[in-house]
């Protein structure tokens, strides 16, 4: 009783409650787009025109939008899932490997001109995608990869490079130098301290640059955009935008596809959200 | 079995030269304590000696081989390190396991013979019970057993610890002091060991060389370093308190030998000192005395130096009197057991044992005698 007592009064303290007005509000004004979109997405698209999807007082709900959606003759859902699938997971291993190794040198190798390389990878970053394309383009026309999907892929993996490097970097930055200098003394080798020592011991850094980098790709619309020409191989983000008609926008047909194409980052994002946030707040010594 | 021998060793970093010109000797099986304050380059030294780093000039033997250039794991060293390093994924097993799985081809060692070292050894740390935990489930005492018993399973010719005992609590330190030792003499492995505490390195050492300055100022039994300092930073840095250090000017004396003209005192110079004094033309000197050489008493006798209380610092068994002998010198004096109340202000005479007083040359604080 005592300590349901004391807990009631700390719940009501003022800045308890005033945190938690504050945060659900925030949190609410993230979400009623959210909300909205939903409603849009499970109610038949002439009572949400008419009544508006806040009005839920005797609405009808149907699963329609979604098997619309699912098995649209032009723009199925159902292939969007298998090419994004195809586009978004070598575009997060690939460029998660090959990174985590470029970021192990430069946080723990001296080489002629690291500091260079790594700011330019920084200033690599900073640029916005539209800068880029044109060039990009062109490269891979000549080299026969537009509209393919090893094409796509590499771009991806390229453009992930320069953050995850950056990312990586600053994590294995945090890693216990001495951890490493134990395992040489103790008689590994370079890689196989790389692989024994540092890689188990980065996982919470490279699950969650895996989420942000599998979750952008996945939502990625430009380069998609500008290299994947034929339709059979749009990925979920174009077969979305396409669904809107020349004379009738089908909101409700919009709505449920933009909950398909969300539902796959979020599930990933749930599955590895413990790692994720233990990412984000870097190693400790407590295993 | 495990011989060291650092030949003019010189590591540098940019412009800080870390290590200068560092030459030892470390005899098989010996406790051999690298004393110093921070940044003396006593971890880098140790550091090369296990081939964390590679030095710029002079060569590193181990039992007559030249490491010099060679990987750690080529030359069979083990490290303990200052906040253990532990692999903090891994269980206390296969912590204590990993070096023995890092050389299993080298050692011909089959999975259940690896189990048999690893259990062996923890029984001797008694730590056998912890097996199955994780680094991160242990206290700070457990920690630093599973970081020995790693250091111990592989048997190797040399034992490296820098400041192995810093991370614990007091009374865990003194325990695991002794416990050290005690293990290092069972097991016969030359052990080099780190530490800045100088109290640790005169309780454990069969040798300390004391470091400043990225050079070897002194080596020598504990006795040695503490009876004998060949240098004014080794009569300072050893002892608690540090030895006394009275600045006193070279004067005419009556007879043929030179005196020694000090706060509250004049006294001719011994005959080895007056001799270097005089060949070198050296003008003012440091006299050392440790605190526990200098009798106190309130009533005055022949010879005794006359001086004011300025504090009395009880230290529980002894007390050690703060006293003032004029010009701003102020004496330490270790008493165990005062006999006499004293009170900061009260009038006193200082006997000190001249058999036991080191003069230093004030401009190199070399010992003169």
């Amino acid at each position: 009783m005592a300590v349901r007592g004391s807990r009631l009064r700390l719940y009501l303290r003022p800045d308890v409650v005033l945190i938690n007005v504050i945060a659900w509000g925030i949190a609410l004004v993230w979400l009623l787009p959210f909300i909205g979109l939903f409603m849009v997405s499970v109610r038949p698209y002439g009572e949400v025109i008419v009544r508006g999807w806040w009005n839920i007082a005797g609405a009808t709900f149907t699963m329609d939008n979604y098997i619309k959606a699912w098995g649209h003759e032009s723009y199925s859902i159902a292939q969007g899932y298998m090419n994004s699938l195809i586009v978004a997971l070598p575009s997060t291993v690939i460029p998660i490997i090959t990174a985590s190794l470029a970021a192990y040198a430069f946080s723990r190798f001296s080489f002629p001109l690291k500091s260079y390389l790594f700011l330019t990878i920084i200033l690599l970053m900073a640029l916005p995608q539209q800068i880029v394309v044109v060039p990009l383009f062109l490269a891979m026309r000549s080299l026969g990869l537009v509209n393919t999907f090893p094409g796509i892929i590499l771009v991806h993996s390229g453009w992930g490079m320069a953050w995850i490097i950056f990312f990586m970097k600053n994590f294995f930055d945090l890693l216990p130098r001495e951890v490493e200098e134990a395992a040489k003394v103790d008689g590994a080798s370079d890689f196989k301290i790389f692989y024994k020592i540092v890689l188990p011991l980065s996982l919470p850094g490279i699950l969650s640059a895996s989420v942000l980098q599998f979750t952008w790709v996945w939502s990625s619309f430009f380069f998609e955009l500008i290299f994947l020409v034929d339709p059979s191989k749009w990925v979920i983000t174009q077969r979305i935008a396409s669904m809107k008609g020349e004379y009738l926008v089908d909101w409700g047909l919009i709505a449920a596809g933009s909950v398909f194409a969300m539902a796959v980052p979020l599930l990933v994002y749930v599955l590895l959200q413990k790692y994720y946030i233990r990412g984000f707040m870097g190693w400790t010594v407590k295993g | 079995m495990g011989e060291v021998f650092l030949d003019g060793v010189v590591k540098r970093f940019g412009r800080v030269t870390a290590v200068n010109g560092v030459t030892l000797r470390i005899r098989d099986g010996e406790f051999f304590v690298l004393l110093g304050p921070s940044g003396c380059g006593k971890t880098t030294t140790l550091r090369l000696i296990a081939g964390l780093e590679f030095p710029d000039e002079g060569r590193i033997y181990i039992d007559g081989e030249d490491v010099t250039y060679k990987d750690p794991k080529d030359r069979n060293v083990a490290m303990v390190f200052q906040n253990y390093a532990l692999y903090p994924h891994m269980t206390v097993f296969d912590n204590i396991a990993f070096p023995l799985y890092m050389r299993r081809r080298e050692l011909g060692l089959t999975k259940e013979e690896i189990r048999k070292r690893v259990v062996e050894v923890a029984r001797l740390l008694r730590i056998d019970d912890l097996l199955n935990r994780k680094p991160g489930q242990l206290s700070g005492g457990q920690q630093q057993r599973v970081a020995l018993a790693r250091a111990l399973v592989r048997r190797p010719r040399v034992w490296l610890m820098d400041e192995p005992l810093s991370n614990l609590d007091a009374l865990l330190r003194l325990a695991m002091r002794a416990e050290l030792k005690k293990l290092q003499k069972d097991l016969g492995i030359t052990t080099v060991y780190v530490t800045h505490d100088q109290a640790e390195a005169m309780s454990m050492a069969d040798r300390i060389a004391v470091m400043n300055e990225g050079r070897v100022v002194q080596v020598g039994s504990p006795e040695d370093v503490y009876l004998e300092p060949r240098h004014v930073f080794v009569a300072t840095f050893i002892g608690a308190p540090p030895m006394n250090l009275i600045e006193c000017k070279i004067v005419e004396g009556v007879g043929p030998n030179p005196a020694l003209e000090c706060p509250g005192f004049t006294r001719p110079l011994p005959g080895d000192a007056a001799r270097v004094v005089e060949a070198r033309g050296i003008k003012s000197v440091y006299l050392g005395v440790r605190p526990e050489f200098i009798a106190i008493s309130k009533a005055e006798t022949p010879g005794s130096i006359p001086g004011i209380v300025y504090v009395v610092e009880p230290l529980g068994s002894e007390h050690v009197v703060n006293v003032n002998i004029g010009e701003d010198t102020i004496l330490k004096v270790k008493v165990l057991g005062l006999r006499e109340k004293l009170r900061p202000g009260d009038k006193v005479y200082l006997n000190i044992d001249w058999s036991k007083v080191k003069i230093f040359d004030k401009a190199t604080g070399e010992v003169l005698a």
